[in-house]
């Protein structure tokens, strides 16, 4: 089996504490992105002719920790472009809601934040410009919004 | 040279002279191209025989419009303006404000303006059904006859994906051999340092008046 990584073993044996490197081995049917050119980073080189938005959960998670936070770029080895755009599309992914079981049970979710969002280009959370629309009095109420919120007073 | 008149394509000669009732799922899908969609079915300018004068507009169920998205942070941003001309009739009201109180009422907003600035617009949008979620009346199902296609692919989830998905996926990192993994651990916030706050100093003071 190749050698993927290494992992910190400690060991207590009475009041000595051993600590090392343990190899992580790795099942050899794992596939991996064929690097052209060994200078430059991963993401530049490899052979993905479609660009990598907020939707490719599986390629952002290879860059992700389990709560939802992103590798550094020392660790990921990316190039400066590369990591940016990594970085924004996994911020969007979190906004789309996309990684459930990544995010904390207090998070604030007032407001517009519980609405659904969808994104065209990484760098739109960068436009942040106010649009003003006009509205419409006219409407066809065929239903009372805040029906379900009505709870008829108990009689003693 | 235009097909052959045969007994599965004459039903959309029928169609065509006819009303239909089309259903649309509204989840994930931009409030602005959604209500360019259906303003299109509402006016009949998806049929050949469309004339402005002709009434060959079909009716358009839309379910899930508590889940209809915009995009990036539009829902903070896009403020509407409401002016009736009259006095305490004006209002700047936020997407999200008017979603929380009605979440039909974006979508229907965006259709009627879709529709065009016309008089006949009015009758156009009476034929729109909005549902914040799938319950709808009786008649309204019996009535649905067709379903139109999303223009939003709608994204999966990580938990959607199975097990041997996930296996089956290439690894685009190819860490060193001396990587260690202890690195990808979460790492627990340490939490911001407050300045305290400044208080003045207590003058000394006997007890005596």
């Amino acid at each position: 089996m190749a050698v993927k990584a290494k992992r910190v073993e400690e060991r207590v044996d009475g009041n000595v504490t051993y600590v090392s490197l343990e190899d992580v081995p790795e099942p050899s049917n794992v596939k991996y992105f064929k690097k052209q050119n060994e200078k430059m980073c991963t993401l530049c080189t490899c052979d993905v002719p479609v660009e990598i938005t907020y939707r490719d959960i599986l390629i952002l998670e290879q860059f992700m920790r389990e709560d939802g936070t992103v590798l550094p770029k020392k660790l990921t080895g990316l190039c400066k472009k590369q990591q940016m755009h990594i970085e924004r599309c996994i911020m969007q992914a979190h906004w789309s809601g996309l990684f459930p079981d990544k995010t904390r049970p207090d998070f604030d979710r007032a407001g517009y934040k519980r609405f659904n969002r969808h994104w065209k280009d990484d760098l739109d959370i960068y436009k942040l410009k106010l649009k003003e629309e006009p509205g419409i009095w006219y409407y066809i109420k065929r239903y009372n919004p805040k029906a379900k919120e009505y709870v008829p007073r108990k009689k003693e | 040279m235009a097909s052959p008149i045969s007994r599965f394509n004459r039903v959309n000669q029928w169609l065509l002279f006819a009303r239909q009732w089309s259903v649309i799922d509204a989840a994930h899908q931009d409030a602005k191209e959604l209500g360019v969609k259906v303003a299109r079915h509402l006016s009949g300018k998806h049929k050949p025989i469309w004339h402005p004068e002709t009434d060959c507009g079909d009716h358009v169920v839309v379910i899930n419009c508590k889940d209809v998205a915009m995009h990036g942070f539009d829902w903070k941003h896009t403020l509407y303006h409401f002016d009736k001309l009259y006095p305490k009739a004006r209002d700047d009201i936020y997407a999200w404000q008017i979603h929380e109180h009605d979440p039909c009422r974006i979508l229907w907003i965006t259709t009627y303006r879709a529709l065009g600035n016309n008089l006949i617009r009015r009758s156009h949008i009476e034929r729109l059904h909005l549902f914040p979620d799938e319950d709808m009346p009786e008649f309204v199902k019996k009535n649905i006859g067709n379903q139109l296609k999303q223009i939003i692919p709608v994204a999966r989830k990580s938990t959607e994906y199975t097990e041997e998905e996930r296996a089956k996926f290439p690894r685009i990192v190819k860490f060193p051999e001396d990587h260690i993994l202890d690195w990808h651990a979460p790492i627990v916030d340490p939490g911001a340092w407050k300045k305290p706050r400044y208080r003045k100093p207590k003058k000394l003071t006997t007890g005596k008046k």
